[in-house]
């Protein structure tokens, strides 16, 4: 399958501080990619980079970002500026502070159509209610008049995912859109992009720090930790064979069937923040595999032809079973061949 | 959107009666009576009892307040003690010339303002920015009669393009438009500015961005109108430094406005002219305040539900 995305060697700075120190990944039309990663590891700002919204002081230092091939850093300012929306378009954490507060539903999504597909006001404003419909919106008519202050939060979520798909994307990058959601509503809206997705083909990275949500959602998936990939692999490899001791750790501290929630494991110790003096592997000081090894470069192992993983100890491991397991428990996980 | 507008009206008039009877009340502590101020300092016994008596200064002061109000609702505000003129006449000749010279010098401070305002944040940290912010400072601290002072001596003395006084073309605009409107441009360049740079950080705004959306448009459309909301909540505060403004720049370029009439007004203890402006300005200060209330509901539809 001809690749939509590859993000190779992503290294980001904001002004001195290194961000992102390695960050390789890619992704088919139509595929499902979940990025997981506890908080700070640089998952927004990877995401940001692909979209080209980095902002001041933060900029791209090394590595490339490919669509379809093309190098988006060769594009000039105004190119970058016509994809966005277009042919990729994001939707955010916060759905109660991304849309503006002084416009309408209609004027905020009538503006991509009239921006990218060339429609004029009215049939803009008709092609919006159609969208508005699409994501799970009742009375769209009336809906079209609405501000977004009079809009719950699962509500201007779907505008904003209408908004998104008003450019008829190739790419849809959704940073933790339930994070801030009821969980009834939580399911409602990754229910609403999966649909959507296989109704329009488009492909998606969603993001979040629930590997439960990338199991039920995506093909594959990337583990960040410290501003960079430390595994990935499709879902099933992550979930059954977890070669990264932090892929390990984070799949431990899932709740299970039957567990109590105040029983919950969790991978002792913080993210580290200085990223600049780390020379080994970032996670050393928290795993509980820790050797000498550890504190020389890591470089990325490939395990299968889907999974790879940073860390020194894989290779002994690798002997784990390739297949999918039959029992694999987790979704689209056991279905999944991309 | 209709209900907001006439709820605020109807805010208003009470607080324009308010503001009358403290008005009145006022210029009735104030030290000298009226009545003698009134018939001048040669006049007879007589001539004293029947200005009281016309004014009801013989009555007691809610009765006064009443027959003053009740005059003055119909246009009948008394004559200067000085020209003997009526004092509505003088009122409507030179309000004309406060309004002309306070638009000119709104829109010059409007087209500064905004602008420069909106370019330092958008090339904020840039030289463009420390040059326009560094404009804003100075002009800041310059008070109102200083500034009038420079523009003269630059302008009118020594390059000799614009008249210091008199009212009879556009050049006679200038000067006294530029010094009032700069005073307050300043101030109100640093709001946009800072305004503007609070609002480029809100999600919306990276939302726009991520729609596409050209620079120019995400920084006009989407944050400019955002920014807008705090800069006009401040504006109704503004609108008594521009009274202020008025009074001292009109003196200062012998304008023949409302401003320099009261100044001359209050020299020359012309009690009912000092009462009919100070009642005037009073009036137009809750109105420009009303105009606020109304632009803040066109522009922010959180507000127009309260
Ligand atoms: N505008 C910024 N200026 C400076 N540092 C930033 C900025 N944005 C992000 N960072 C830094 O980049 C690192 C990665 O942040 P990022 O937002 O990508 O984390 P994340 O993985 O998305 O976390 P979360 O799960 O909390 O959203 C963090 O250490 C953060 O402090
Ligand atoms: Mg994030």
């Amino acid at each position: 399958m001809a690749e939509l995305l590859r993000v190779q060697d992503l290294q980001v700075h904001f002004a001195k501080r290194q961000v992102l120190r390695q960050v390789s990944f890619s992704l088919a039309p139509g595929e499902t990619l979940g990025i997981v990663g506890e908080s700070g590891c640089g998952k927004s700002v990877t995401a940001l980079a692909i979209m080209g919204l980095l902002s001041r002081p933060g900029r791209i230092t090394g590595g490339q970002i490919l669509l379809h091939g093309q190098d988006l850093a060769s594009l000039t300012p105004e190119e970058r500026r016509r994809l966005r929306g277009s042919s990729m378009a994001m939707i955010f954490q916060e759905p109660m502070t991304c849309l503006n507060p002084v416009y309408t539903v209609e004027q905020q999504i009538s503006e991509v159509l009239m921006l990218h597909r060339g429609m004029n006001k009215k049939t803009a404003a008709e092609a919006a209610a159609d969208y508005l419909a699409r994501v799970g919106i009742a009375d769209p008519k009336s809906r079209l008049r609405s501000y977004p202050h009079e809009l719950s939060g699962g509500m201007r979520q779907r505008v904003m995912i209408a908004m998104a798909l008003a450019g008829e994307p190739e790419l849809l990058i959704a940073d933790e859109p339930t994070t801030a959601l009821d969980v009834t509503v939580q399911a409602q809206i990754l229910e609403l992009l999966q649909r959507l997705q296989a109704e329009t083909g488009m492909a998606m990275i969603l993001i979040t720090h629930d590997l439960g949500l990338v199991a039920e959602n995506a093909d594959r998936g990337v583990v960040m930790y410290a501003g960079e990939v430390v595994e990935t692999g499709t879902v099933a490899e992550l979930f059954n064979s977890p070669a990264h001791p932090y892929t390990q750790g984070l799949l431990n501290s899932l709740p299970r069937f039957g567990e109590q929630q105040d029983m919950l494991y969790s991978i002792p110790g913080t993210v580290p923040r200085d990223l600049g003096s780390i020379s080994g592997c970032a996670f050393a000081d928290r795993c509980p595999q820790v050797s000498a090894d550890c504190h020389g470069p890591q470089r990325m192992k490939n395990l299968s032809s889907t999974q790879a993983v940073r860390c020194h100890r894989a290779q002994s491991d690798s002997q784990i079973p390739q297949e999918v397991q039959d029992n694999v428990s987790y979704g689209r996980a056991a279905s999944s061949n991309s | 959107m209709l209900k907001y507008v006439m709820r605020r009206i109807l805010v208003a008039i009470p607080l324009v009666l308010g503001i009358s009877f403290v008005v009145f009340g006022l210029m009735h502590l104030a030290p000298g009576d009226p009545v003698r101020i009134l018939a001048g300092r040669e006049a007879t016994q007589e001539v004293i009892d029947s200005i009281s008596r016309e004014w009801g200064f013989d009555k007691p002061f809610l009765v006064q307040y009443f027959v003053w109000l009740g005059r003055a609702l119909r246009g009948d505000m008394g004559r200067s003690v000085i020209s003997q003129l009526p004092v509505s006449f003088l009122i409507k000749s030179s309000l004309g010339y406060t309004l002309k010279l306070n638009f000119w010098a709104t829109l010059l401070g409007l087209a500064v303002a905004f602008p420069l305002g909106i370019l330092a944040a958008a090339k904020r940290q840039t030289w463009i920015d420390y040059t326009a912010s560094a404009l804003a400072l100075v002009g800041m601290s310059m008070p109102g009669f200083w500034l009038s002072l420079v523009l003269i001596i630059v302008f009118a003395v020594k390059l000799g393009w614009f008249p210091t006084s008199g009212t009879g073309t556009w050049a006679h605009y200038v000067l006294p438009a530029a010094a009032l409107g700069f005073s307050w441009a300043a101030g109100l360049m640093r709001m946009v500015r800072t305004s503007l740079l609070e609002v480029l950080r809100e999600d919306y705004v990276r939302t726009a961005r991520a729609k596409g959306l050209r620079e120019r448009v995400v920084l006009v459309r989407h944050a400019l109108r955002n920014a807008l909301i705090p800069i006009i909540t401040v504006l109704g505060t503004w609108l008594a430094y521009m009274v202020v403004g008025t009074v001292i720049v009109e003196t200062i370029f012998a304008w023949p406005g409302l401003g320099r009439l009261l100044t001359t007004a209050l020299l020359q203890k012309d009690f009912f002219l000092v009462q009919a402006i100070i009642l005037m300005i009073s009036v137009a200060v809750v109105a420009a305040n009303l105009l606020v209330d109304i632009m803040y509901a066109v522009v922010d539809p959180r507000v127009r539900l309260g």
